[in-house]
């Protein structure tokens, strides 16, 4: 592991003790019901994300404790979020693999042991200012995760690009008329990846450094369902902006990867055995 | 997985029981598509609509093709999970606006 860059340590050891006091097991019920609870942590995992990740890590820091795991970037990722405010920005010597890298910052800075919500967003995700209040309060008692609503990051650059359409119409599609419901009857089969939010509970049982399906947030979602590890809900009172792909090649091969995932999820629960990693190199 | 498969096998069964009961007669083929047309650019201002993006009204002709190439895409990934039911996860990101600009 590389070296790692503490903006402000003291602050950092302030907040954190602060946020261990206020938000004690005996308390966490009342303090999330009120969305009072301060303890909430954003983690960000990148690789070469220095053009995106200062207005991430800004929207975020101003509103929790903000890590940055750099998975070997070869460009100043790590300086550029510092600079923007995250709380520190960790940098590994070697690409490790997002599920690695994620679970080494997380393992290192005792993360589940400090907080009790982790929001783990990409590097390109762009949260609402009331992104930390709505979900706090979107945990009532049984609630392991929460899901806000994506929306797709459509500016004036690309605001003829029938991709990035595409895909605004269907992520309005999908939360309007199937993840509400599935939200409702607690049978939540997607997530996304890239804005929800996890109790430190549920992170120390599904966290692993070897994700088994293409796509970690898809296991960690399909787990909840499959070990009951708690409710996952969908709270659309907040939002997150994130980035399209902008060729149709780029856009199938990200849907191909979500799905491959998904299936993954889908064979591996009906066999209902904890599904292992793959040892053979995969290629998309 | 019963909505995905309501997503991907839905409308190409029912275009398609609605296409063979009418290959003989081309009028009605037309209507078939017509209606299939209006109702998916119906659909697309609904959207515009709700997202107050009126450019979505505008491209409801590539929205379309691209939801079959999606269609394609599931059944795609499907026989890739049947033949690597697991996999690493890995870095695979588009390329970002800043960057594909």
């Amino acid at each position: 592991m590389g070296p790692v860059r503490k903006l402000d340590p003291a602050d950092n050891e302030r907040r954190a003790a602060g946020n261990a006091i206020e938000c004690g097991s005996r308390r966490r019920e009342r303090a999330w019901r009120t969305g009072a609870c301060s303890s909430y942590a954003f983690v960000i995992a990148t690789l070469n994300g220095a053009s995106t990740i200062a207005s991430s890590v800004r929207v975020c820091s101003s509103q929790a404790d903000t890590y940055v795991v750099s998975d070997g970037s070869t460009d100043d990722t790590v300086a550029v979020a510092l600079a923007a405010g995250a709380t520190q920005a960790v940098q590994l010597a070697v690409n490790v693999g997002k599920s690695a890298a994620i679970h080494q910052l997380v393992d290192q800075q005792a993360l589940l042991d400090r907080y009790d919500l982790i929001c783990i967003v990409d590097d390109d995700t762009v949260v609402a200012d009331d992104f930390v209040a709505r979900t706090t309060s979107a945990f009532t008692p049984g609630v392991s995760a929460v899901c806000a609503k994506t929306e797709s990051d459509w500016g004036a650059a690309q605001r003829w690009n029938p991709i990035v359409a595409s895909r605004a119409f269907a992520y309005w599609k999908y939360q309007a008329f199937i993840r509400r419901g599935q939200s409702a009857l607690g049978v939540m089969n997607c997530i996304s990846g890239s804005n929800s939010v996890y109790t430190s509970d549920f992170l120390r049982s599904v966290l692993r450094p070897d994700t088994p399906y293409v796509v970690d947030d898809t296991y960690w979602v399909l787990e909840a369902q499959r070990r009951k590890l708690g409710r996952v809900v969908y709270c659309p009172q907040t939002s997150a902006k994130i980035q399209e792909p902008t060729t149709v090649r780029s856009w199938y091969k990200q849907n191909l990867r979500w799905l491959w995932g998904t299936f993954q999820g889908i064979i591996a629960t009906r066999s209902a055995a904890e599904p292992r990693s793959s040892t053979s190199p995969t290629s998309a | 997985m019963i909505d995905w498969l309501l997503f991907t096998l839905v409308t190409p069964v029912i275009i398609g029981v609605m296409v063979v009961a009418s290959i003989d007669d081309p009028g009605r083929l037309g209507t078939i598509g017509l209606l299939y047309a209006s109702g998916y650019a119906a659909w697309s201002i609904v959207g515009a609509i709700a997202l107050r993006k009126w450019r979505l009204a505008v491209l409801w002709p590539a929205l379309l093709v691209l939801d079959w190439i999606a269609r394609v895409n599931l059944v795609h990934a499907a026989i890739k999970a049947l033949r690597q039911p697991t996999a690493e996860c890995r870095w695979e990101s588009p390329a970002r606006y800043a960057v594909a600009a």
